[in-house]
């Protein structure tokens, strides 16, 4: 395990900012760390950097509690921007490289070579306040990596960015965990968390209400809904004990149908052959939640469950 | 440690860099000067009118006569009577003493004067008197050739006397009230102005979220001593620089305008403590002194979001130094009096009271005893800063009140 974080809890007075938060992270893997505005993702990335420590629980960083060290070796991109907006940008790379305990020629290194990769070599001599938005926040992304982390915390890193910028940085994520750092993403763009993460952990009202690989929690939330697709020559007043039918669109040759399973215990291919009755098959899928469904429902539940 | 020196040397490299920074090094000596030499030679021009020297036991005429020849100094042959009948009115400048035969007596000549003697003064008296007693020594000798002259030559080097000195320290030393006032007063400008750029760059970091990127590699103390440290190198620098730019200003106009420095007024500097003594204890109290209020403008800073009620914990902070100036002022005049003596003591103040005592004779215990006083104060007020600066800087879109200041402190 590279990252565990056991049963932490913050309060901020009398009001609970985190509870019981449990979370494992492997090396090399992405988690995604989801929930509304207000959940507590934040403070749980402030007791990781160490900014705010938690009442109780342990963090801990390859099986041992985490140290002024391993936080040397975050690498942390904040929601809002944290850079000197009048120094320039090469000059402020190579400072906060430093900072993190490169030497200087190095960082300078580093400093050319990430310039170079998001195509901002140009604006080296640039001062922050001079730069759109869009490329500041890129500077921010390589003065989170430029130090080479074991870990990533990424808090909102497409917030400014256009589709390309926001993909040029998504490939370097990708790469990055290629190469071996494991990442935190905190995001609510759950395109993104489909496309880079391994893992997801949703936090809700300071409690983590659902976490496990992406996989996982789309099986969880999948409620047995399938989308078939037959010749424009069936009945499509089809009766069966075993499943319902939703919606019935005509495309042409083609009739797609929406397939709910009435026993969601019940085995795909079992339920496939039940199909197999009643219809000349061309193709079949099976619908999954997306992130996005599954982030709303998941916490409409949580809500509705507290209120009662 | 070795954050510690990239944090000092962003600090001091990025406000050196600055326009600003090289505008107001030059600019800021300009209207001192304006402000300062300005109003002097307003006065100066005013009181060019010639200045009388009586001249005391030359019976003969001789050497009084020898030193006319200058428009701006009139030589007056006078008598000890002379001198009873107008002392009431005092509208002679100075009193040239000479001996009998000042030709054999070369070292017993004494200008006095109550006003400080401009040295061009001094220097046109000792070369015409050398001159006259050079040639009466060789009428004497009745020698004419170059030889002989050289012989005869005599090197005259009056004394110059202040009136008072001679009564007994009746009236404050000039110099020393100058010194007293002028190093208070940098102090005093050093601390509002460097303590305000502190706060300043506290609240900007404050105001963007730089701190939680840095936290990760660098202790809160670490940061704000070092942006602390960093700020007093550059007014270090400024000093320095001013320093530079004097000493060049006098070399550069000495070269075009021969005896440039005959125009200022002779200073006589203080014996105890030298000017080195009083040099190293100015740079020790402005260090120690920036420090402590360089705290107390990082609490405030840490503790107001930028733009809004930084204000309200600003006058805890002002106040202080604006007493500190008058008591500095007071203590020039009254040196040994209680509220100076306890203002030279207690940390807040003594910067720049001690600054403003030092030359009244004060001893190297005392001034030892409140500057270590001050160092201590200085060192525990950092720390508390660090504290106060770690917890507050990191609470973003809160306000904090002085409630939230006194848990920090006591939290630590």
């Amino acid at each position: 395990m590279f990252l565990y974080i056991n049963k932490i809890t913050k309060a901020f007075g009398h009001k609970a900012a985190l509870q019981d938060v449990t979370i494992e992270i492997e090396q090399r893997n992405t988690l995604g760390l989801l929930g509304p505005n207000g959940a507590g993702k934040t403070t749980l990335i402030r007791s990781i950097t160490g900014i705010s420590l938690p009442d109780s629980g342990q963090i801990s960083m390859n099986g041992a509690s985490i140290t002024e060290e391993d936080r040397r070796q975050i690498g942390y991109l904040p929601e809002e921007r944290g850079l000197y907006p009048e120094m320039r940008i090469g000059e402020q790379l190579v400072y906060l490289a430093q900072l993190k305990g490169m030497s200087r020629r190095e960082a300078r290194r580093e400093c050319d070579f990430w310039l170079e990769r998001l195509t901002l070599s140009s604006r080296k001599e640039s001062r922050t306040n001079e730069l759109s938005k869009g490329m500041q926040q890129k500077i921010q992304f390589i003065s989170a990596v430029i130090h080479k982390p074991r870990l990533l915390i990424l808090d909102e890193p497409f917030s400014g960015l256009d589709p390309i910028n926001a993909e040029i940085i998504k490939k370097e994520i990708l790469r990055l965990k290629k190469e071996g750092t494991t990442i935190i993403l905190s995001t609510h763009d759950m395109e993104s968390v489909e496309e880079l993460c391994d893992k997801v952990a949703l936090i809700n009202q300071s409690r983590i209400i659902l976490d496990g690989t992406i996989h996982q929690v789309k099986d969880r939330y999948k409620r047995g809904e399938f989308l078939l697709k037959t010749r424009n020559t069936e009945n499509t007043s089809v009766i069966s004990d075993y499943f319902s039918i939703l919606s019935v669109m005509t495309k042409g040759d083609f009739i797609e149908w929406r397939i709910e399973k009435k026993e969601t215990k019940m085995d795909n291919n079992s339920f496939i052959k039940e199909l197999m009755r009643h219809f000349q098959i061309i193709s079949i899928e099976e619908q999954t939640p997306s992130m996005n469904d599954i982030f709303l429902l998941a916490v409409k539940n949580e809500n509705s469950n507290n209120h009662e | 440690m070795n954050n510690l020196f990239l944090i000092i040397r962003r600090e001091y490299l990025s406000r050196v860099r600055r326009k600003s920074f090289i505008i107001m090094t030059f600019v800021t000596p300009l209207i001192f000067i304006t402000i300062t030499i300005l109003p002097t030679m307003m006065i100066t021009q005013e009181s060019l009118k010639e200045k009388e020297i009586i001249v005391l036991g030359d019976s003969s005429g001789y050497y009084t006569q020898a030193l006319q020849g200058n428009t701006e100094y009139i030589f007056t042959e006078g008598t000890d009577i002379y001198l009873e009948e107008t002392d009431s009115s005092k509208d002679f400048f100075a009193v040239l003493n000479l001996p009998s035969q000042p030709e054999n007596y070369p070292n017993n000549i004494l200008l006095i004067s109550d006003n400080v003697i401009p040295t061009d003064m001094k220097r046109h008296i000792d070369s015409r008197l050398s001159e006259a007693a050079s040639f009466r020594k060789m009428e004497k000798t009745q020698s004419s050739c170059a030889q002989a002259y050289k012989e005869a030559h005599v090197e005259i080097h009056s004394q110059s006397i202040k009136q008072y000195e001679k009564e007994g320290n009746e009236k404050q030393s000039e110099t020393a009230t100058i010194i007293a006032l002028a190093s208070a007063f940098l102090i005093y400008i050093f601390i509002f102005s460097y303590g305000a750029q502190v706060m300043r760059g506290v609240t900007e970091e404050k105001s963007n979220k730089i701190m939680e990127v840095m936290f990760l590699s660098t202790k809160p103390f670490q940061f704000m001593s070092g942006k602390i440290i960093g700020i007093a190198l550059v007014g270090l620098t400024q000093f320095l620089l001013w320093a530079g730019l004097a000493f060049s200003t006098i070399q550069l106009a000495n070269s075009a305008i021969g005896g440039f420095t005959a125009f200022l007024p002779e200073m006589d500097l203080p014996q105890d403590p030298g000017i080195a003594a009083i040099a190293t204890l100015f740079i020790l109290y402005f260090l120690a002194g920036y420090f402590l209020y360089a705290s107390f403008f990082a609490i405030i800073g840490a503790m107001s979001e930028p733009g809004t009620d930084s204000q309200q914990f600003l006058m805890p902070v002002t106040v202080p130094i604006i007493f500190a100036i008058y008591a500095g002022i007071y203590a020039t005049y009254q040196p040994e009096s209680t509220l100076a003596v306890w203002c030279s003591y207690i940390p807040l103040t003594s910067p720049i009271v001690m600054m403003a005592r030092l030359c009244y004779g004060i001893s190297m215990e005392e001034v030892l005893s409140s500057l270590l006083l001050l160092i201590a104060c200085a060192v525990i007020c950092t720390r508390i800063a660090g504290s106060v600066y770690k917890s507050a800087i990191l609470l973003h879109g809160k306000k904090l009140t002085y409630h939230d200041l006194w848990s920090f402190i006591r939290n630590r």
